[in-house]
């Protein structure tokens, strides 16, 4: 069976990743769910539970909504596994800057190829060639091994898109001008970072007249950022500001930065802004929007929780994921910069308290 | 942003500074309360039980029918006759209750300060009618969602009865909605309350206990609590539909979120398919109480994401009978303890363990206990149980009809002063 399992999942990851319409990638793409269910029944106790809990049977045939999901919160809460301990490649553990909990996540050798294969197809759409990469981190994010946090995991995913690599921040966070003393300007340059850390690194050094001598050499950078939008939001920085901060600090037009959309939960398959600002879904994912009250698939326009489904994660039951990210569907098949399959955009991040009662006890 | 909301009989919906204003207002009708029989009083009410009942009855839906039953001038009197000493006269004048020398007459406080909690805003409304009718005047400190509040209250201008306007008992009652940032108003009201009541959660009490007071205020704190129910096995055999329906409907009632709402059940027995028979008839009723009598209301999608979270949680190491949507949610398990509430209509049923369950029930935080079991077991069970904690020990499917005593306090009698004098004027 495992043989049979490599072969749908591996076809899928053939595919170019925004050449196939809809419904031929769905063609595809339900013949890979139904491989990489198979797998996580017989090898997830929890998978295996939840589907005989919603009754839900692959061997029938099925629509892609139904396919049961987990809550990404329960990746705090379980260690969820569907290969033999021996076979562990590394742990994936995410920032936890909500919660204060971080989800683990387990990877093997076969789900971490496929991230990097699904990782590397999907950027080389967006970035036609290699450059000299500047990591707003530090060094020290990647020097882990076996225990790796997504921050690190992220850095190490876009490695075959970098000419060469600094990392531009001290341990403490704040920046590393020696770093940046030898941009020249004739280089094509890309920075990358999570969003908070880049916003705090602009608002730090934005009166810093060395830095700002460093950068006015810079022609036009990347600037890929990645991570939740939380804390720009709790400070009520929108992203028209923070896009005009980030044009402003690194000599760049709106055009070249990409917000880059994934969880840790499922690592390799990105969701990159195209030029027109929408995040494009790839032949080796899938999103649903789901309402949050009556959890039915909502239709292009309308804000829902984001589900993401990809037969990918072999490790790890997390194939079919409801994240507590709001996004809405901008279209299919149909986005002016060309690329096929649906296309979405990020609203927001679940965040606001329950009102409680009098039965709200002390526990 | 701090609102008058109603005032002097009127609604204002108006911003204000301060509040001293309303302050004033209520303490001005002091003496006209004071001056109204306690009798016509309790007609009053009576009969605006009923019209509460007739014209809000989509709003307090299943409520209604017990909203007129304890509402009557017959039942209440009776429940004020039980809080005052058994006669409820004492309010008017000096009663003898066979003190060999004292004479006793219940005043009225004076300032009653409600602050309501949003989610059981009708559990509130009985902490107003209380002070009515113990003569104290009152000012709401309104929940954000105040629409149904400010409705219930100012429609008592609507009735009249042959000794009392209800216009002129509206003006007994100012209703003001205080930012929780708004802490000098907020200390306005503390100081100014002869009787602070708080409604609400763990966080709403501990802010409003903090708040300056009198030496001589008299707190009554409705919250936080838990409650749960027990049933044995030969009642679900006799009963299980009626039981099932019956719990549907206290879970339903106010989502949960009331004190008095249940969040577990046990059942006691060892065969583990009356515990899924019964599972499967509550998922029927709880799915038949939201369709028919009490539908959900909307809840936060990340209320959603909760409910989702405990579902699948439970479904790897329990069982989860659930609505498609969000609805209801009936989880069993093989754990033993009171079941961290998650509110939303998700109620656990679990195995009776009563040596845990007698550890656990050691905390004030409990307050009803629902029993369903043959009476004499009934009674022993519930003397076991309340030595430690637990206030109420209701009928399951009355849970969360508001009764007195309340939290294991009579309301009515902490709402009055206890004035003696003797009964031969030379002792």
């Amino acid at each position: 069976m495992e043989t049979v399992e490599k072969n749908k999942i591996s076809l899928l990851l053939e595919l170019k990743p925004f050449k196939n319409n809809q419904e031929e990638k769905n063609e595809i793409f339900v013949d890979a769910m139904k491989e990489a269910i198979f797998h996580h029944i017989k090898n997830s106790v929890e998978f295996k539970k939840i589907c005989k809990n919603q009754g839900f049977d692959f061997k029938e045939n099925f629509q892609l909504e139904q396919i049961p999901y987990f809550p990404v919160s329960i990746f705090k809460k379980f260690n969820l596994i569907s290969i033999p301990e021996n076979n562990i490649f590394k742990t994936i553990f995410s920032s936890a800057t909500t919660s204060k909990i971080p989800s683990k996540i387990i990877l093997d050798r076969i789900t971490s190829e496929r991230q990097t294969k699904a990782l590397v197809s999907i950027m080389s759409d967006f970035l036609h060639e290699k450059m000299d990469f500047f990591i707003l981190d530090t060094k020290e994010t990647i020097s882990s091994i076996d225990e790796v946090k997504s921050r690190s995991s992220a850095i190490r995913g876009f490695l075959p898109f970098m000419k060469s690599i600094k990392f531009t921040l001290h341990d403490d966070l704040t920046i590393n001008g020696l770093e940046l003393q030898n941009i020249k300007d004739q280089n094509q340059y890309c920075f990358f970072g999570f969003t908070w850390l880049i916003y705090k690194i602009i608002k730090e050094n934005k009166n810093n007249e060395n830095i700002k001598k460093y950068l006015s050499k810079l022609k036009s950078p990347y600037i890929l950022h990645l991570g939740g939008w939380k804390k720009l939001a709790d400070l009520n920085i929108s992203r028209e500001e923070f896009y005009q901060e980030i044009c402003e600090f690194f000599n760049t037009e709106k055009n070249k930065i990409m917000d880059i959309y994934g969880m840790t939960e499922q690592l390799g398959t990105i969701y990159p802004d195209c030029e027109f600002g929408n995040k494009h879904v790839s032949a080796y994912s899938d999103i649903i929007i789901r309402n949050p009250l009556t959890l039915k698939n909502e239709e292009i326009g309308k804000s829902g929780l984001i589900q993401l489904i990809s037969p990918i994660p072999h490790s790890y039951p997390g194939i079919s994921i409801l994240s507590d990210d709001f996004g809405h569907l901008e279209g299919i098949d149909d986005c002016s910069c060309g690329r096929k399959g649906k296309y979405f955009r990020f609203d927001k991040r679940s965040e606001s308290a329950d009102l409680k009662g009098c039965g709200d006890t002390i526990d | 942003m701090t609102k008058i909301l109603l005032s002097e009989g009127r609604i204002l919906n108006q911003e204000t500074k301060s509040i001293q204003k309303i302050v004033d207002n209520v303490n001005n009708q002091r003496q006209w309360l004071h001056s109204q029989h306690i009798d016509d009083l309790l007609e009053f009410i009576d009969k605006l039980g009923q019209y509460w009942a007739k014209v809000f009855s989509k709003e307090i839906g299943i409520n209604s029918k017990h909203l007129i039953l304890y509402l009557s001038k017959k039942n209440l009197g009776k429940k004020l006759d039980i809080a005052l000493r058994g006669d409820h006269i004492v309010l008017e004048k000096f009663l003898d209750f066979s003190d060999p020398e004292l004479l006793f007459h219940a005043q009225p406080r004076g300032i009653v300060v409600h602050w309501i909690a949003g989610n059981v805003d009708i559990l509130g409304i009985f902490s107003v009618i209380q002070a009515l009718i113990t003569k104290n005047v009152s000012i709401i400190k309104a929940p954000s969602k105040f629409d149904l509040l400010v409705k219930l209250i100012e429609s008592i201008k609507e009735i009249d009865t042959e000794k009392i306007l209800g216009k002129d008992l509206l003006k007994c009652i100012e209703i003001v909605y205080v930012d929780r940032n708004d802490l000098k108003n907020q200390e306005l009201l503390s100081n100014n309350a002869d009787i602070r009541i708080a409604w609400g959660g763990e966080e709403a009490v501990n802010s409003i206990t903090t708040l300056p007071k009198s030496p001589f205020t008299e707190d009554i704190i409705y919250g936080p609590k838990y409650s749960y129910a027990i049933i044995d096995e030969k009642s679900l055999t006799e009963n299980l539909e009626k039981i099932a329906q019956r719990i549907a409907i206290d879970v339903s009632m106010f989502d949960q979120y009331a004190c008095s709402s249940p969040h577990t059940v046990f059942v006691d027995t060892n065969n583990e398919q009356t515990i899924n028979d019964f599972t499967e008839k509550i998922a029927k009723s709880l799915d038949d109480v939201n369709r028919i009598l009490i539908p959900k209301r909307e809840i936060t999608p990340e209320k959603s994401l909760e409910i989702l979270d405990i579902r699948t949680e439970y479904g790897i190491t329990g069982n989860v009978r659930s609505s498609k949507g969000t609805e209801w949610t009936v989880i069993s398990s093989d754990e033993k303890n009171l079941a961290k509430p998650t509110f939303s209509r998700v109620i656990h049923i679990r195995k009776l363990d009563k040596e845990s369950l007698q550890k656990e029930n050691s905390s004030r935080k409990i307050q009803t206990i629902a029993i369903v079991m043959e009476q004499e077991k009934r009674f022993e069970l519930i003397d076991n149980l309340t030595l430690l904690a637990g206030d109420r020990c209701p009928n399951v499917g009355n849970m969360s009809l508001f009764d007195s005593p309340w939290d294991g306090m009579f309301g009515m009698d902490r709402m009055v002063r206890w004035i003696t004098t003797y009964k031969n004027e030379y002792n």
